[in-house]
């Protein structure tokens, strides 16, 4: 009778694979993703299909440039444009509409409708 | 003369609680992220304190030389096939760069208005 085989003890995979796996799988997603919403600002385009009420009251022009901003042609502290166009709005959701000047940037124009939006005017549309 | 039995080594870190934690990482990377294709043009958008978050939408791209970029696509051809997309994608998100001229994206949105769009939203960075 043949002798038999001394049993032999098992061994355990090993882990190392699959921690360099599980590694490269984090690290991958740690680099590929986005976290969080981008932030965004609400912009109604002007003669969009049916988007948005007309156009209804006194002109509310504000012109942005480099040296400063007009409200329908006058210039205005920037501090004091909401209460300049407090007295041509007749509800907080009239359009207003923003142009920007010669030299004036879009963070220009983003900065303005940031201190518009502070006053709760909500509805600004850009124009040529 | 007595000799001390020599020490046992003592025994190895296990590696399963490493283990444990680099799952709970992973789980975590995947459930809170969104895998994005990368964008095709460098913009860094405007800064405003009053922006909104969105989750979803097509990002059209308008970077600093004022051309607009989506899906690989640039100029009219890019505007061609955001008209044809769905609306059920969600909002047209503008990224624009914040150093164009104004008149650049006012122009870029009359375009977008004349494709029938209602409304984008232009994306800003929080200050």
């Amino acid at each position: 009778m043949e002798p038999l085989a001394p049993i032999r003890k098992r061994r355990r995979p090993s882990l190392t694979p699959m921690i360099d796996v599980v590694f490269l799988l984090l690290v991958f997603f740690m680099l590929a993703s986005r976290f969080g919403a981008d932030q965004v600002m609400p912009l109604p385009l002007p003669l969009g299909g049916g988007g948005g009420a007309a156009y209804s009251g006194p002109p509310r022009l504000v012109e942005i440039a480099a040296d400063g901003v007009r409200l329908n042609g006058r210039t205005v502290a920037p501090g004091a444009l909401s209460a300049a166009l407090a007295p041509l709005m007749t509800a907080p959701d009239d359009t207003i509409v923003l142009r920007g000047g010669e030299g004036a940037t879009l963070q220009d124009l983003v900065s303005v409708a940031d201190g518009l939006r502070a006053a709760g005017y909500t509805t600004l549309v850009v124009v040529e | 003369m007595q000799i001390a039995p020599p020490r046992r080594r003592p025994p190895r870190e296990s590696v399963v609680p490493m283990i444990n934690v680099v799952f709970l990482l992973l789980v975590f990377f995947l459930m809170t992220s969104q895998i994005a294709p990368p964008d095709p043009v460098e913009v860094a958008p405007p800064l405003s304190d009053r922006g909104t978050p969105v989750d979803r939408g097509t990002r059209l791209f308008l970077a600093a030389d004022g051309v607009p970029r989506l899906d690989g696509l640039s100029g009219e051809a890019a505007l061609a096939l955001l008209a044809a997309r769905d609306p059920a994608e969600g909002p047209v998100i503008l990224a624009a760069d914040a150093t164009l001229p104004a008149a650049i994206v006012a122009r870029t949105l009359r375009r977008l208005a004349e494709l029938g769009l209602a409304q984008v939203e232009l994306s800003v960075l929080p200050r």
